[in-house]
């Protein structure tokens, strides 16, 4: 084809735009330009070159008719696949709703990580996912949900409020008790069903290799003699606080001074270059990154752990702390207890795999299981632990909500004078062309309807969709007949297509 | 040896081949697509790559890092909507090139920046990653505040025309980055009760609210007239000259430098380090070309898509020798390496070295394929955007609000994106600059977090701050910066201000 030749894409993209149309409606009516913008077509395709001129409005009458059947046939080919890609769509739609059974669970169970993907919880939680589905120990699938933020509260909050079905779980260590006893979140155990508490994980004390401090002990006396010096690398609020103020509380007048490091790769890194002086981290992550110059000072269990028999617990130092720690499984209140114990029982069967049994060696995991009474003990257990730690604010630092905000009114205040003085240079430039608002912001509401409409739970994604791009493309195109198969068929495509995208191929689920 | 023998087995045989287009296309197009990025698109495969052997799986993940890193130049360049956050700064450049007539010219640069950017960042990565990711530990939380200072202050001098709009806009942006968990202190802050404001507000619905949403209004106001998507033509004018290359040579290879160090530095993406090497570009061009940055300066093109892509290299650089992720991505990859069994950190080097082959040659394959498949098909993939606007909005913005709420599926983050859409609306209305905000919005965590963990360790002195040689070079750096542009404007005060 002529403008193919010369290489001049977007008279070609238009002109099969206006053929797309035309294979739905009278062909012959459609080459005038209503679809693009006469100016664009005309003087650009001019300017372009005289190959696209021709093509696009024909001047050879046979060429164009050659040009036009298969330029129809290609249509007609381009859209057999879209036809097929919605038909597709919505047949995976329909046998997603067909599959559920009679019996709990009906549809395919959520777990809630209230992590970033990718860390030790999350880790965890697929872990347990990839058996249960490997090894179908449910007739439906696990799906792991991430749902970071606010500590812990954000997924902790999700999962207490959903319904109260089985479907919805949470999977989140003792943060969910720390959290609660610091006051952070809410949200405590009293406020959920507890399945089971599964795979153990130790924690260790670290130091650098070159550290003054040799052994637990030499720590501990460094902190008492000299308070507030010994820089202890935690993640403020959460377990590693908890458990380094436990370790301050076994000995008399010892006081740590605490570095808020965030996760573990930055309180790793701090003590490497020497930023700090001790740090907590997860037996597997010691384990991982002991070759960085890293020496375990103990141990903080109740017994030495098989893969690194040399460092002794803190009970043999004379300071027991324990600050084991397992991944619970948390329903929402209410749920009913036999699906609760349904879950706790599939959950038995999963520890027991070779899979999960090899793959949490490798993470230096526990594949331990906690249930029933021995299960309630041990949270009552450790609440009351966490009741008696008070942790304080020990370093006054610099309000930075008051200096931003003092900042952000300041430069406000010389904006305005800035504009105030330079008024009259303050010309719209803008004119020439009416904006239309109208389209812009009912379009919008329109937009915030379809999210209120999901939100709520009205409606689910697929109908949502359909009505809203079907909608909003009648309005934006004025309710022009000739765009209704198109708004049609791109309704189809991102409601159906988009939902088996989502849900089959990335398991991600939609409102 | 053997372990680069086995690594270039699985890279080049069908199936390996298979998956590095497949990823890099996939990334390119998913980068494309304003609202959706790499990091959520590796986010959602690596769940898929569980049941591929773990080789294969990161073949595939490390395409996408680079396809979508590299993607989003399009539909910055066409549609003034930085598919990525790593493309904000060629928004700023490419659009305007784009919009005076040179698409292809605006695009091919990209695309050859982006190339080099990827190639001599993948150099560092081979070479240097052990050493330097040594010396990066060495840094500490005062060492980093001055770095994330004088990227702040950079901000001033790509602000555009007014530098009091620049810092209000910025301001405005670490004001938005308050809300949620005061890192130092694990108290509450600025959420006036409201428990959904407890997570903070999250980068990337902000960010497609900011740059995507307020461009739809704008777009929509605008439906009548004539269409903003810019058509592609002379595809010819891609292919950089004898003469780009030389003309670009030292600038290629400063961006990407830039890139690859602020890739190394835990935490700092590939926004910042474009960010970064835009303005270096700018301070060092001649006052002309000084002149056309911001209204489609080649060299800013060029500066911010090499740097980007050269990111990705440097961000790999602490994966792989240290098990500690440099940017969003990385954090994802280093899941991926858990999830895989694979212990990442300095034993990946002995125990997995295949591991660390594969990542390394699959950056550079894909890389590779990268700039052919982009210089072949960027009008194919261009044409998403030439669909008519009246059908494209309604779509765009159902992937806006997927995108959103597919972070971590709350209808809370798709609501921050409508929020933070008609606040960008205004702040175009107002003609208050954008690319402040979202910087004052990602680095100022960062910033406080190390000021306060530095402040907890020194007791509440800040004195280390000059005391520390690292951190005082930062701050005179910063100083100056922030004292160049105000020497020039009273140098030059009596040309008027256009």
């Amino acid at each position: 084809m002529a403008a193919r030749r010369s290489g001049d894409t977007t008279c070609l993209t238009l002109e099969q735009t206006r053929r797309d149309v035309a294979f739905h409606l009278q062909p012959e009516q459609t080459m005038v330009d209503r679809y693009v913008p006469e100016r664009l077509n005309g003087r650009r395709c001019a300017q372009w070159g005289h190959d696209s001129m021709k093509s696009a409005f024909g001047p050879s009458k046979t060429q164009s008719q050659i040009d036009r059947m298969t330029e129809t046939q290609r249509s007609a080919l381009k859209h057999s696949i879209v036809g097929l890609l919605i038909l597709f769509s919505i047949a995976q739609y329909v046998k997603l709703g067909s599959s559920m059974g009679d019996e709990f669970p009906r549809k395919p169970i959520r777990v809630v990580v209230p992590f970033q993907p990718g860390g030790g919880s999350d880790t965890f939680a697929r872990i347990v996912q990839k058996a249960i589905n490997d090894y179908e120990l449910m007739p439906q699938p696990l799906v792991v949900v991430n749902k970071p933020g606010g500590g812990t509260s954000i997924g902790s909050s999700y999962v207490k409020d959903a319904r109260p079905d089985g479907y919805t779980a949470l999977c989140l260590h003792e943060a969910l008790m720390v959290a609660k006893s610091n006051g952070q979140s809410p949200n405590g155990p009293a406020d959920y069903e507890v399945a089971a508490a599964t795979g153990e994980f130790g924690v260790v004390l670290l130091v650098s290799e070159e550290s003054p401090y040799d052994s637990l002990g030499d720590l501990m006396s460094a902190a008492q003699s000299s308070p507030e010096t010994v820089k202890f690398g935690v993640n403020l609020n959460t377990p590693t606080h908890f458990t380094a103020i436990m370790l301050e509380n076994t000995l008399p007048g010892a006081r740590f001074r605490f570095v808020a490091t965030g996760g573990g790769a930055h309180r790793l890194a701090g003590v490497m270059g020497g930023h700090l002086d001790v740090i907590i981290l997860s037996v597997g992550e010691y384990v991982r990154f002991k070759q960085n110059g890293l020496k375990a000072i103990a141990y903080l269990g109740k017994e030495r752990v098989a893969s690194i028999p040399e460092v002794p617990t803190g009970e043999e130092l004379g300071f027991p702390v324990y600050s084991g720690n397992l991944h619970y499984w948390w329903f929402p209140k209410g749920t009913d207890a036999s699906v609760v114990s349904y879950f706790a029982e599939v959950l038995g069967k999963v520890m027991k795999t070779e899979y999960v049994t090899q793959r949490l060696q490798e993470l230096q995991v526990l594949p331990r299981i906690i249930v029933g009474d021995e299960l309630s003990q041990r949270i009552d257990d450790r609440m009351a632990t966490f009741g008696t730690v008070k942790p304080e604010q020990r370093v006054e630092l610099p309000d930075f909500e008051r200096w931003t905000v003092a900042f952000v009114l300041v430069i406000l205040g010389i904006v305005i004078v800035n504009r105030i003085r330079s008024q009259k240079s303050e010309t719209d430039s803008e004119s020439g062309t009416r904006l239309r608002y109208d389209f812009a912001f009912g379009a919008l509401a329109m937009t915030i309807v379809y999210v209120l409409l999901m939100g709520l739970g009205f409606v689910s994604f697929v109908w949502a969709t359909i009505l809203y791009v079907v909608a909003a493309g009648l309005f934006l195109t004025r309710m022009d007949r000739k765009k209704w198969i198109p708004i049609l068929q791109v309704a189809l495509l991102m409601s159906f297509g988009l939902h088996y995208v989502f849900t089959q191929l990335f398991t991600i689920d939609l409102p | 040896m053997e372990a680069i023998q086995t690594a270039s087995a699985y890279l080049f045989s069908p199936q390996g081949v298979m998956l590095v287009v497949l990823g890099t296309v996939l990334g390119i197009t998913m980068g494309a697509i304003p609202g959706l990025t790499g990091a959520m698109l590796i986010a959602l495969t690596l769940p898929l790559t569980f049941n591929m052997d773990p080789i294969n799986a990161f073949i595939l993940l490390i395409s996408m890092y680079v396809g979508s890193i590299s993607g989003g130049l399009i539909t910055a360049t066409l549609l003034r909507m930085p598919g990525t956050p790593a493309s904000i700064m060629t928004t700023m450049d490419g659009y305007p090139m784009a919009k005076a007539g040179r698409p292809g010219r605006a695009l091919g640069l990209g695309i050859t920046a982006s190339f080099v950017g990827g190639c001599i960042s993948w150099l560092f990565l081979i070479t240097l990653s052990g050493p330097i990711a040594l010396y990066s530990t060495k840094l500490g939380p005062f060492d980093f505040f001055a770095l994330v200072l004088l990227a702040l202050v950079l901000i001033a001098s790509i602000g555009g025309k007014s530098i009091s709009l620049a810092f209000l806009s910025a301001s405005l942006g670490v004001l938005a980055s308050l809300p949620g968990i005061d890192k130092a202190t694990g108290n509450l802050r600025m959420t006036f009760g409201f428990e959904e404001l407890n997570g903070g507000l999250k980068l990337l619905p902000v960010l497609i609210g900011l740059f995507a949403i307020s461009q739809v209004i704008s777009d929509l106001a605008r439906l009548e007239e004539k269409i903003t998507i810019i058509p592609l033509k002379r595809t010819r004018e891609m292919l950089f000259s004898l003469k780009d290359w030389k003309d670009q040579a030292v600038n290629l290879i400063r961006s990407s430098v830039i890139g690859t160090w602020i890739g190394i530095l835990p935490g700092i993406g590939a926004n910042i380090g474009s960010v970064s090497a835009y303005s270096a570009a700018k301070s060092f061009s001649k006052p002309e070309e000084q002149e056309k940055f911001g209204k489609g300066s080649e060299t800013a093109i060029v500066a911010a898509e090499s740097a980007n892509n050269a990111t990705i290299g440097g961000a790999l650089i602490p994966l792989v020798s240290l098990g500690i992720p440099g940017s969003v991505v990385d954090a994802i990859l280093l899941g991926g390496l858990l999830i895989h069994g694979l212990q990442p950190g300095p034993l990946l080097f002995q125990q997995n070295p295949e591991m660390v082959y594969t990542i390394m040659g699959a950056m550079f394959v894909s890389n590779v394929f990268m700039i052919l498949f982009m210089l072949l098909a960027v009008r194919y993939i261009a044409r998403l955007a030439a669909l008519p606007r009246s059908l494209l909005m309604p779509v765009i913005l159902v992937f806006c609000i997927i995108g959103s709420f597919a972070l971590s599926t709350r209808m809370f983050d798709v609501w921050t994106m409508i929020f933070f859409g008609l606040l960008g609306f205004a702040f175009e209305r107002m003609k208050v600059p954008l690319a402040p905000f979202v910087i004052g919005f990602i680095l100022a965590p960062i910033a406080e977090e190390n000021l306060q963990a530095g402040l907890m360790a020194s007791n509440g002195s800040f004195l280390p701050l000059v005391q520390r040689p690292v951190s005082l070079i930062f701050i005179l750096a910063s100083a100056l910066l922030l004292a160049a542009p105000l020497y020039k404007k009273f140098k030059y005060s009596d040309t008027p201000d256009s």
